[in-house]
């Protein structure tokens, strides 16, 4: 297994080095995603702060860590479906999926590049954070923070795998990706807190992980919230992970059944 | 390891969705009740005409593809998918199935740890093979997307022949290969069933690659086992000189 899943590193890794210009690109990107919402607070965030006075921090450090966190876990939501598809485009999913490779294992060696550049980026948001926007995180509940991004994570990749296997069947055209994309960001508080939607929005959010995540690492990282206090977001998202990370993983040994059935599996 | 295909049917559907409520084209029949033995340490060859089925009874004997219906049997054990991908090894033709902005070596040290083997382990399996089929040291370095056909088809039957498989199936191995490399690897492939058992089926178009490699060869026509060469047949065809072996071959495909 780790043999495999260092192959599909390495391979990733060379692929994206042959491409020179976009990891540059992907990180220029980054920081150009980070000033514009540092000139966005300059603008608005005194108007917005009384909705953040739960969680004791300004727009801008709200949107900074929301955006950064949304980044990392929005890889799992993403990434299997993306690399999926850029396997069957090349041709080679067939022959990757010929191999004594169980479905779980595939799909961690999928996408490890991805978690990999994704926590790399992390760090640089936390980098800019502490060192160039002077943000204090030293306030924060580190045990809390993780299990909020371990349940956040698992919650996220489920619901990419789910993604990922309207690609196995329909190559083309995935609604899951299509809702995720759509829906997650302007109901779950990544770009401003979910109290400023209207109530019968805000009703939609309590069915979105990420409202639970975002509001729980928010609360962890300004707030210092613990276990005790993060235990609603944190059992929710327990639950989602706790349903979804199986069911996504039987939904793609399912839908690798049925491509292999119809023969359509090394089609794009 | 003996494989034994019993009554293997599939058909491919067509027209979607519509199909499936009675509208549209028919499905295309690819196999029909085809039955087959491949015993430890013989080549089979398979020829027949374009689009008789082929190339779906391949990837059906590797697991890469579900019958509707019969069963293939390993060792006399009736196998499932997982045991299918395990078994055998798939050889196709092109360049399609590697990774075009890798190296060849990169390609096979991926698919190397992918099939369980570390570099050195990759190296030594495909080392051989390679030299054999002639290819550079330069090839090994050159990005995929810039090899010639016939080094990219040299590449897939290298990475076919590390896996170490007790089966291979080779989809017109020779094709895109010189005559020199495609001499070298009949004489390859045949020492390597005989010294290690492997069982292998072979296709090709070509009779009288056919005759040279294979000790027995079947002919599939519109999904159908329509004929067979026996070793028997094709040994007393040879004693009668080449151009008797191709034929006994070519008059069971007309």
């Amino acid at each position: 297994m780790r043999r495999q899943i260092l192959a599909f590193l390495r391979k990733d890794f060379l692929i994206e080095k042959s491409y020179k210009a976009s990891f540059v690109m992907g990180t220029v990107s980054t920081f150009t995603g980070i000033a514009v919402f540092f000139f966005i607070d300059k603008l608005f965030g005194r108007a917005v702060t009384p909705y953040l006075a739960g969680y004791g921090t300004g727009y801008f450090a709200y949107v900074f860590s929301a955006t950064a966190f949304f980044g990392y876990i929005g890889t799992g939501a993403g990434s299997y479906a993306e690399r999926l598809r850029a396997e069957q485009l090349q041709g080679t999913l067939e022959a990757s999926l010929a191999a004594p490779v169980t479905p779980a294992v595939f799909l961690t060696a999928l996408t490890a590049w991805n978690f990999l550049f994704a926590t790399f980026e992390l760090a640089l948001y936390a980098a800019a954070g502490v060192y160039v926007f002077k943000m204090d995180f030293f306030g924060a509940n580190l045990p809390a923070l993780a299990a909020v991004f371990f349940l956040s994570a698992a919650s996220f990749a489920a619901l990419g795998i789910f993604s990922s296997c309207f690609i196995l069947l329909f190559k083309r055209g995935n609604p899951a990706a299509w809702v995720l994309n759509n829906f997650e960001g302007l109901l779950g508080g990544v770009y401003f807190p979910v109290a400023v939607l209207p109530v019968w929005l805000r009703w939609f959010s309590q069915f979105l992980p990420v409202t639970y995540a975002i509001r729980a690492m928010e609360l962890a990282l300004y707030k210092g919230a613990g276990f005790e206090q993060l235990k609603r977001d944190l059992f929710a998202l327990a639950v989602f992970a706790a349903v979804l990370a199986p069911l996504s993983v039987a939904a793609f040994k399912a839908s690798l059944d049925k491509a292999r059935k119809d023969g359509t599996l090394g089609q794009y | 390891m003996l494989i034994e295909a019993r009554d293997l049917a599939k058909a491919y559907p067509a027209g979607g969705w519509l199909a499936r409520f009675g509208a549209g084209a028919p499905p295309t029949r690819a196999l029909d009740g085809i039955s087959l033995k491949l015993s430890p340490g013989t080549i089979t060859g398979l020829t027949g005409p374009n689009g008789a089925g082929k190339s779906t009874l391949l990837r059906i004997l590797a697991g890469l593809l579900v019958p509707d219906a019969g069963t293939v049997a390993l060792d006399g054990r009736t196998a499932c998918g997982r045991s299918l991908r395990a078994a055998a090894a798939l050889s196709q033709t092109g360049a399609r199935s590697f990774y075009l902005r890798l190296t060849a070596s990169e390609n096979l040290d991926f698919f190397g740890a992918l099939y369980g083997h570390d570099r050195a382990d990759t190296r030594e399996r495909t080392g051989a093979l390679l030299k054999v089929l002639g290819v550079r040291e330069e090839d090994l370095k050159k990005r995929f997307d810039a090899l010639s056909e016939g080094a990219a088809q040299k590449f897939s039957l290298a990475r076919a022949l590390l896996r170490g498989t007790p089966t291979l199936l080779l989809d017109e191995p020779a094709r895109n290969l010189d005559l020199r490399s495609a001499a070298a690897f009949s004489a390859y492939i045949k020492k390597s069933a005989a010294e290690k058992g492997i069982s292998v089926l072979y296709t090709s178009h070509s009779p009288a690659e056919l005759a040279q490699v294979c000790d027995r060869v079947l002919v599939l026509k519109e999904g159908h086992l329509s004929g067979e060469v026996s070793g028997g047949e094709l040994k007393k065809a040879a004693a009668a000189g080449p151009p008797a072996v191709e034929a006994a071959i070519a008059g069971i495909t007309v």
